[in-house]
């Protein structure tokens, strides 16, 4: 299971949704919000079961609104973090029957974190962190 | 002598290798004992019964043709090939094998994990401990 490769399915998951959500490379030097980046697991679990049968990781999704003092990117959190929803984040990454990935085998936004101010340069963008957990194939 | 890790282990049930969803298996070796004190004696003696075995094995419960249920649940009650490799694949290394009685499947569904499943495994008969060709 290759990190990059999940990120880039789930990446084009959240693009297909058509929740107005842009995908950001993670050295981007600007942002464009309402935008996601993914940062890097902070740890890569292998060998869950037997023979390299299972590997798991957390990746944290980064969800970048509009500047912390404008009212509508306070709106337009509440949308985002909504458990349903045509812009809730986690209905459109949660792996389902209806939406499957090759990448790996179950995706799944377990918690919602961090939720505040995000620097981006000098600007300072409302944001939170999706942690979510990533199972998949250890061969 | 070495630590030997758990995750090379293999086991296989029915002839199928269920070793990639599996994450635990625990096999249970015990020997009867009749007691054959006589009076006079002054502590206990016993006779040798016979052996019994059993193992318990679980891991993730896994979806499709190969799946957990397919390969594992659907056995249930039913007498199939068994082979534990407590030291993975490899000549020389370890093996036991014989048939056991799939005697019961648990799976268990909790709300911020995904689903797991474990059985028990009874031995008809002996375990065979052999090394691998």
């Amino acid at each position: 299971m290759n990190i990059n490769n999940v990120q880039e399915e789930i990446g084009a998951t959240i693009v297909a949704a058509d929740a107005g959500i842009r995908v950001t490379p993670w050295d981007a030097d600007s942002v464009n919000p309402p935008a996601v980046l993914f940062e890097l697991p902070e740890e890569y679990d292998f060998d869950l079961t037997y023979g390299r049968g299972s590997d798991e990781f957390t990746l944290p999704i980064v969800l970048l609104l509009g500047k912390t003092d404008a009212r509508s990117a306070r709106k337009a959190l509440g949308a985002y973090l909504d458990g349903s929803g045509p812009k809730s984040l986690k209905a459109i990454v949660d792996s389902s029957n209806t939406n499957t990935y090759v990448t790996c085998d179950t995706v799944k936004v377990r918690k919602a974190s961090d939720i505040g101010p995000y620097r981006v340069g000098s600007i300072l963008y409302l944001g939170a962190t999706f942690e979510t957990r990533i199972t998949g194939p250890g061969s | 002598m070495a630590e030997v890790h758990g995750s090379l282990t293999y086991v296989s049930l029915a002839t199928f290798d269920i070793s990639t969803f599996t994450d635990s298996c625990t096999g249970k070796y015990e020997g009867d004992q009749h007691e054959s004190t006589a009076y006079g004696a002054l502590g206990h003696e016993y006779a040798v019964g016979l052996k019994a075995t059993s193992y318990t094995i679980g891991g993730k419960y896994t979806n499709g043709a190969t799946a957990t249920r397919v390969k594992v649940q659907q056995l249930v009650g039913t007498k199939v090939a068994f082979e534990y490799r407590p030291e993975g694949t490899g000549t020389g290394l370890p093996t036991e094998t014989g048939t056991v009685l799939v005697k019961t499947f648990n799976k268990s569904s909790p709300v911020a994990d995904i689903v797991r499943w474990t059985a028990e495994l009874t031995v008809s008969g002996v375990m065979t401990f052999g090394t691998q060709p």
